[in-house]
C-alpha cells in the first residue's frame, strides 16, 4: 500500500516534469573515487524505456540511459550537455541549437540532427507525445539546416524560461529506435542496458564510447525494485546495497542519525490542501482565506515529513523563480486571523460545517496531517469529520473533483510557474474540480500575463509577483510544505553524489572512496 | 484411486467457474475503478476517456467476463491493469515466497507444538499440563502483528541480529539470506500454529489414551513408551495431518497480516495491493490460485489419510 | 428468572474459584469499566500537542504520547470503546444470524440443512480477513463496516454449534413429546430447543468476543478499521510500528492491553467450557424448560 501511494503521490510530479542533470558541483578535487558495481535499492518497478513518459518510476533510469538537450544547475542556471550552444531570437519566436560533435547512441549511430528531429516530432505527436506533448504547446515548427544545427520556431514570443524548459526536458532518442523505445532503450547515456528482470530490477554497464571524459565512473550498476522502504532501508543497513533512492523522509532522518549521507535535491513536491470551491461553504472567498491561516505548516513538515522541507504559502521550490519566500512568513498559522475571516465571511455556525475531509488511506503521511487540520478546525468551530479513502477510489474521488477539501502534492514546482497548471487543481481549463467556466478568472489571467510576459527582468517579475498574489487571494489550493522526493541515502563510502533539478538519480558521477 | 483423484479435480472445474464469475461481479459492486489510477491523478478528461475505452471497461460486464473467461481456458489471465505485466507472473513472483514462509512457520509449530502437546497428554491436568496449556493459549491469544513487532523491536531495534523488514529469497539460493528473512516471519506464524497445534494435539492424544485398544495393549504389559509411540500417536495423526494441511491452505492467502507486519512480498499482499489499485485481472487471479492452492492442499490431506490409515478407501 | 440468576450466581462462583479466570474476569471489568465511564476520567484522546509529541511514559502521561502529541493511554482507554462495541455488536449479528440457520438446518435436516450448511462452509473456505477487507471496500470505512464485517465472519462458528447441538437433541424424548403435543416447528426451535442448547451458545459467544477484538484489530492494523481520529487499539499498532526506533513503548502498551482483553476472553471462554463439560457429564440430561 506504501508502494501505491508513493507512485500516486509523484505521479503528481511526474506530469512534465523535465530532465537535467547538473553538472557534478565539482566534488572536492582531493577526493579519489574508484569505480565498482553500484548496488541501488529503488522502491518502484520501472515502467518503461521512453524518456518522454518520464514518472517517478523510472526516475532512476533515465538520466543514465539518455542525455538531454541542455541541463539546469541546482539553481536553476542552464548548462550545455547534447546541445553545445543555444542562441534564443531577439524576437523570442525561435531558439537555435548547435549539438555536440563525437557523440554516438548506444547502437553505434552518430548523433546528428536527424534524432532531435525525429524526438520532436514525437513529443509533439498527441498519441505518443506523451508528457512532453503539453510542453511542445508552445512551438510551430522545427528544422535542421545542417546535421549540427536545430532551429525551433515558437508560435508566439516566449519567456525566455520557458524556452530553456523546453530544451531541458528534451531528450534526443535514436530516430530507428524511436517506435520500439519502450522496451528498448535508445539513447547516449553514460550507461547501457544489460538486462531487466521485471518486478526485480535491472543491471546496467558503463558505455565505454561515452563522450563525458572519465565519466561514468562505476562499471556496473545494478537497481534491486523493493517493495517498500522499511526493507530497502534495511538493505542499506545489511550492507546488500550500497544507495537507497526514492526512500522516505523520516528513514531519511533515522539513517542520517545512524551516519549515512543523505542527499535531498531541488526539485521536491510541494502539499497542496486543495479546496473545491464550487461547493457550500467553499464559495466564500473569505472562508477560503481562512484556511491561509488556519494550517498549522510547522506541525505538518514536522509529522508528516519528519521536517525534511519548507512550509510554503505558495506552491513554488527554493529553485523556482516566482518562489517569494516572504508569503511563508505573512501566511503564518494563526488562528486569530483565521476565526476573524471565518466570522467576515458572514456565513454561519452550521453553513461552515458538513463538509468532509477526503483523505488518502494509503498514505501515512496524509491520514496524520488530515487530523492535524482537523484538529486545528475543531478550535475555531468548525467540526468535519475525514473520510477516508484508499488508493483506486481516493484517486477516483480526486480525479473526479468529487471532495470538499484534500491534501494532495503538487510537482513541476522548480520550473517555469505556468508549469504549475499540469496539476489538476491548477489546471486553467478543463480543471476536474473547479470544471469550465474556471471560478477564478483572476487566476486564469495571471497565469496567462506569465507566459507572456517575454519582456525584461522587470515584467517578469511583475507578472510572478501578480500570480503569487492572486493564488493567495483565491485561495482554492492553500500549499503547505515542499517536500522531497527521489531522496538519496548512500552509505559513508559513497562519494560523488550529483544533484539533479528534477530529483532523478545520477549515477555516472558516483564512485567508491 | 487414480479415478477418485480425476473425479475430486474434475469437480474443482464448476466451483471455480462460479467463483471466478462471483469474483467479477463482486468487483464491479465496489466502489472506484482501476481508470483514475491508470490515467493518473492529473490526467484529463479525454485521457479517462482513452483509457476507458483502450481497456474496455465501457463494455457491458458480462461481456467482459465472457472475454476475460474465453482467454482465460487458454491459459491467458491477462496483464494487471498497474504493472503491465502478466498476471501469471506475478503470481508466480509470489507464490513461492508465499509457500517457503508457510513451511517454514509449519515446522516451527511443529518443532514447538508437538513436544508440548505430549508433554502436557502424558500427565493430563499436571502442573506442566497447565503450563504448557497456559503456554498454547498465550500462542493463540497474542496477535501475531503484536508479536511481531516485539521481535522486530528486539531483534532488529535493539540487538540488530536480524533485518526489520524481510524480502523474499529463495532458499536454495542464498540459504543464509533466506533464513535471515524468514526467521522473525516464520517465528511469529509458527508460533500461533504450534497454539493451535499443541491444544488441537493434546485433545486428541487425550482422547486416544482413553481408547479400549490402549487400555488392552496396557493390560498386556506393552511397555508405555511403546503404547505412546505407536498406538496413541498413529492414531491421534489423523486428525493433525487435517489440521496442518488447513493451516497450509489457509496461509496461501490468509497470511496477510504477518506479511504485513514484516513486508513480506506473498500472495496474500499482493492481493491486497490488487484490490486497492482495483486491478481487476490480478485480483481475479489471485483469488482463483488460492482458491485452487486450498482445494489441492485439501485433495492431498485426504490422500494422506489414506496412506496414514489404510483402512480409509477412496473410490 | 429467580433460577437463572441463581444459576448464574453459582457459574459465575465457581468461575472465581479459579486464578485464571477469576483474573481475566476482573481486568475485563476494568476495560468495561473504563470504557463506559472514560468521560468521567481526566483524560482527552483527541487533544494535539505536536510540540510534545513522541514522549515516552512518564508521570504525566502513563503511557507517553503518539505522533500527534495525544495522550496514548487515553486512546487506549478510548480505544476500548471501539473493541467492545465491536465485539458486542459482531457476537450480536454473528447470533442473530447464525442461530436461527443452526436451528432451522439442525432441526429439518433436509433440502433446507445442504443448503444453508453449504453457504456456510463457502464463508468458512475464505480466509475471514480477505473477507471482511472485500466487504469494507463495499461499505466504506467505518465502525458499521467494521461491526459487520467482523459479525459475518463469526456466523459459520454460531451456526454449527447450534445446529451440533440440536441434531442431537431433537430425537430426545421431550422434543418428541412437545411434537405429538402439535407443537409448532417454529414454537419447537424457539421455547424448547433453544433454551436447552443456551450454554453452549454463551461460551461461543465469548469465544467469538475475542476473535472478534483480535479480527477488528487486525483490520485497523491492515489501515482497513475504523477511520481516524477515532481511537482503536489496532490502528495504535498499525501506526506505533512506524515509531518503533522514536518511540519503541508506542506500539508495545496498546498492543499489550490489546493482547491481555483477547487472553481474557478466551480463558473465561475456556473454562466455561470445562464447566459446562463436567455438568453435562455429571447430569443426566435436559429437561423442559430448559433449566439444568
Amino acid at each position: 500500500m506504501t508502494k501505491l501511494s508513493r507512485r500516486q503521490f509523484c505521479m503528481t510530479g511526474l506530469a512534465l516534469a523535465g530532465a537535467a542533470p547538473l553538472i557534478a558541483a565539482a566534488p572536492a578535487s582531493a577526493q579519489q573515487l574508484k569505480g565498482g558495481t553500484l548496488r541501488v535499492a529503488v522502491l518502484s518497478e520501472l515502467a518503461n524505456f521512453d524518456p518522454q513518459q518520464l514518472s517517478t518510476v523510472n526516475f532512476h533510469v533515465i538520466k543514465n540511459l539518455y542525455d538531454s538537450l541542455i541541463e539546469y544547475t541546482p539553481d536553476g542556471k542552464p548548462q550545455p550537455s547534447l546541445a553545445t550552444e543555444w542562441k534564443i531570437a531577439p524576437d523570442k519566436t525561435s531558439v537555435s541549437l548547435t549539438l555536440r560533435d563525437g557523440v554516438t547512441f548506444h547502437s553505434g549511430t552518430p548523433f546528428k540532427s536527424d534524432s532531435v528531429l525525429a524526438t520532436l516530432q514525437k513529443g509533439a505527436d498527441p498519441k505518443r507525445g506523451k508528457n512532453v506533448f503539453s510542453t511542445m504547446a508552445i512551438v510551430k515548427d522545427w528544422s535542421a539546416p545542417d546535421e549540427r544545427t536545430v532551429v525551433i520556431n515558437f508560435k508566439a514570443p516566449a519567456p525566455e524560461r520557458q524556452i530553456l524548459d523546453l530544451l531541458q526536458f528534451l531528450i534526443p532518442i535514436e530516430a530507428k529506435g524511436i517506435d520500439t523505445v519502450e522496451t528498448v532503450p535508445a539513447g547516449t547515456g553514460p550507461y547501457t542496458l544489460v538486462s531487466r528482470a521485471v518486478g526485480q530490477g535491472l543491471t546496467l554497464k558503463a558505455n565505454p564510447k561515452h563522450w563525458r571524459e572519465k565519466q561514468p565512473i562505476a562499471q556496473d550498476l545494478v537497481f534491486t525494485v523493493f517493495s517498500e522502504d522499511a526493507a530497502a532501508t534495511a538493505a542499506l543497513e545489511s550492507g546488500a546495497v550500497d544507495i537507497v533512492y526514492n526512500g522516505s523522509s523520516r528513514s531519511a532522518v533515522r539513517l542520517k542519525g545512524a551516519g549515512y549521507q543523505v542527499f535531498a535535491g531541488p526539485g521536491p513536491l510541494v502539499q497542496v490542501f486543495r479546496i473545491n470551491s464550487t461547493r457550500g461553504p467553499f464559495r466564500n472567498k473569505s472562508f477560503r482565506q481562512a484556511f491561509n491561516y488556519l494550517i498549522d505548516r510547522a506541525s505538518i513538515l514536522r509529522v508528516g515529513y519528519a521536517g525534511m522541507g519548507k512550509v510554503v504559502a505558495l506552491p513554488w521550490a527554493p529553485a523556482s523563480p516566482a518562489f517569494d519566500d516572504n508569503y511563508t512568513k505573512t501566511y503564518a498559522y494563526d488562528l486569530e486571523k483565521a476565526r476573524k475571516l471565518i466570522t467576515a465571511s458572514g456565513l454561519s455556525a452550521d453553513e461552515i460545517k458538513g463538509w468532509k475531509l477526503l483523505v488518502n488511506g494509503s498514505d501515512e503521511a496524509s491520514v496524520a496531517i488530515s487530523q492535524i487540520v482537523q484538529g486545528s478546525l475543531q478550535k475555531v468551530g468548525v467540526p468535519v469529520e475525514l473520510d477516508m479513502r484508499q488508493g483506486a477510489e481516493y484517486v477516483t474521488a480526486l480525479l473526479g473533483g468529487d471532495f470538499a477539501a484534500t491534501f494532495g502534492a503538487v510537482g513541476n514546482v522548480q520550473k517555469f510557474p505556468s508549469r504549475v497548471t499540469t496539476n489538476s487543481i491548477y489546471r486553467t481549463s478543463g480543471n476536474p474540480i473547479l470544471r469550465d467556466p474556471h471560478p477564478h478568472p483572476d487566476y486564469v489571467a495571471a497565469i496567462a500575463k506569465v507566459d507572456a510576459a517575454t519582456g525584461g527582468e522587470a515584467e517578469v517579475k511583475a507578472a510572478y509577483d501578480n500570480l503569487n498574489r492572486v493564488m493567495v487571494d483565491e485561495a482554492f489550493g492553500i500549499p503547505t510544505n515542499s517536500y522531497d522526493v527521489g531522496l538519496i541515502v548512500a552509505s559513508e563510502k559513497i562519494g560523488g553524489i550529483t544533484l539533479d533539478i528534477d530529483n532523478l538519480f545520477i549515477a555516472r558521477t558516483i564512485g567508491f572512496k | 484411486m487414480t479415478a477418485y483423484v480425476l473425479r475430486r479435480l474434475a469437480q474443482m472445474l464448476p466451483v471455480l467457474l462460479i467463483a471466478s464469475f462471483a469474483i467479477f461481479a463482486m468487483i464491479y459492486a465496489v466502489p472506484g475503478g482501476p481508470v483514475a489510477v491508470i490515467a493518473g491523478e492529473n490526467a484529463t478528461a479525454e485521457e479517462v476517456a482513452e483509457v476507458t475505452r483502450r481497456f474496455g471497461f465501457d463494455r457491458p460486464m458480462v461481456v467482459q467476463y465472457a472475454d476475460w473467461l474465453g482467454r482465460a481456458l487458454t491459459g491467458d489471465f491477462g496483464l494487471s491493469l498497474h504493472s503491465r505485466q502478466p498476471v501469471l507472473q506475478l503470481i508466480g513472483e509470489r507464490l513461492p515466497a508465499t509457500l517457503q514462509l508457510a513451511l517454514c512457520a509449519i515446522i516451527v509449530a511443529l518443532v514447538i507444538g508437538i513436544p508440548v502437546a505430549i508433554a502436557s497428554a502424558v500427565r493430563p491436568n499436571s502442573w506442566l499440563d497447565r503450563v504448557l496449556s497456559g503456554w498454547s493459549a498465550l500462542a493463540l491469544g497474542v496477535p501475531t502483528f503484536w508479536l511481531g513487532i516485539l521481535l522486530i523491536l528486539l531483534f532488529a531495534v535493539e540487538l540488530r541480529w536480524l533485518p526489520s523488514a524481510s524480502r523474499y529469497v529463495p532458499l536454495w539460493q542464498a540459504p543464509l539470506d533466506a533464513v535471515r528473512s524468514l526467521v522473525l516471519p516464520a517465528l511469529t506464524l509458527g508460533v500461533y500454529v504450534s497454539g493451535v497445534l499443541g491444544r488441537f494435539l493434546r485433545a486428541s492424544l487425550i482422547g486416544e489414551a482413553r481408547a479400549d485398544y490402549v487400555r488392552t495393549a496396557r493390560a498386556k504389559g506393552v511397555p508405555e513408551k511403546r503404547i505412546v509411540g505407536l498406538h496413541i500417536m498413529r492414531n491421534a495423526l489423523l486428525p493433525f495431518v487435517t489440521i496442518v494441511g488447513l493451516m497450509m491452505a489457509h496461509f496461501i492467502g490468509g497470511a496477510v497480516v504477518t506479511e504485513a507486519v514484516f513486508t513480506y512480498p506473498g500472495l496474500g499482499r499482493l492481493l491486497i495491493q490488487a484490490i486497492t489499485t482495483r486491478d481487476y485481472p490480478l485480483i481475479q487471479g489471485c483469488i482463483l490460485v488460492i482458491l485452487i492452492a486450498y482445494m489441492l492442499i485439501n485433495l492431498a490431506v485426504d490422500m494422506l489419510y489414506a496412506w496414514i490409515d489404510p483402512r480409509i478407501e477412496y473410490r | 428468572m429467580t433460577e437463572t440468576l441463581a444459576a448464574l450466581g453459582s457459574l459465575l462462583r465457581r468461575l472465581l474459584a479459579r486464578r485464571g479466570p477469576a483474573l481475566s474476569l476482573v481486568f475485563l471489568t476494568l476495560v468495561a469499566l473504563a470504557a463506559t465511564f472514560a468521560g468521567l476520567l481526566p483524560l482527552d484522546p483527541l487533544a494535539q500537542s505536536i510540540a510534545d509529541s513522541l514522549k515516552p511514559p512518564s508521570a504525566e502521561s502513563w503511557f507517553g504520547t503518539d505522533e500527534l502529541g495525544r495522550d496514548i493511554l487515553a486512546r487506549v482507554v478510548y480505544g476500548a470503546r471501539t473493541s467492545l462495541i465491536t465485539a458486542f455488536g459482531a457476537v450480536l449479528i454473528a447470533a442473530l444470524v447464525g442461530i436461527p440457520v443452526g436451528l432451522i438446518a439442525g432441526f429439518y435436516g433436509d433440502w433446507r440443512d445442504s443448503l444453508l450448511m453449504r453457504c456456510i462452509d463457502v464463508l468458512l473456505a475464505l480466509p475471514n480477513i480477505l473477507f471482511a477487507m472485500a466487504l469494507i471496500a463495499v461499505l466504506g470505512r467505518s465502525q458499521g463496516a467494521a461491526l459487520i464485517a467482523v459479525g459475518i465472519a463469526g456466523i459459520p462458528g454460531f451456526a454449527r454449534i447450534a445446529r451440533a447441538q440440536v441434531m442431537a437433541l431433537r430425537q430426545l424424548d421431550f422434543v418428541m413429546a412437545v411434537r405429538s403435543f402439535g407443537g409448532r416447528p417454529g414454537y419447537i426451535m424457539v421455547r424448547t430447543l433453544l433454551p436447552n442448547i443456551l450454554s453452549p451458545l454463551v461460551v461461543q459467544a465469548i469465544v467469538l468476543a475475542s476473535i472478534a477484538i483480535l479480527l477488528e484489530a487486525a483490520l485497523a492494523f491492515l489501515g482497513v478499521g475504523v477511520p481516524p481520529p477515532t481511537p482503536s487499539w489496532g490502528e495504535m499498532l498499525r501506526t506505533g510500528k512506524s515509531y518503533l526506533y522514536e518511540a519503541p513503548s508506542y506500539a508495545v502498551l496498546p498492543g499489550l492491553v490489546l493482547t491481555l482483553t483477547i487472553l481474557s476472553f478466551d480463558t473465561i471462554g475456556r473454562a466455561l467450557t470445562a464447566i459446562l463439560d463436567r455438568d453435562e457429564t455429571d447430569a443426566s440430561g435436559a429437561t423442559i424448560g430448559g433449566r439444568r
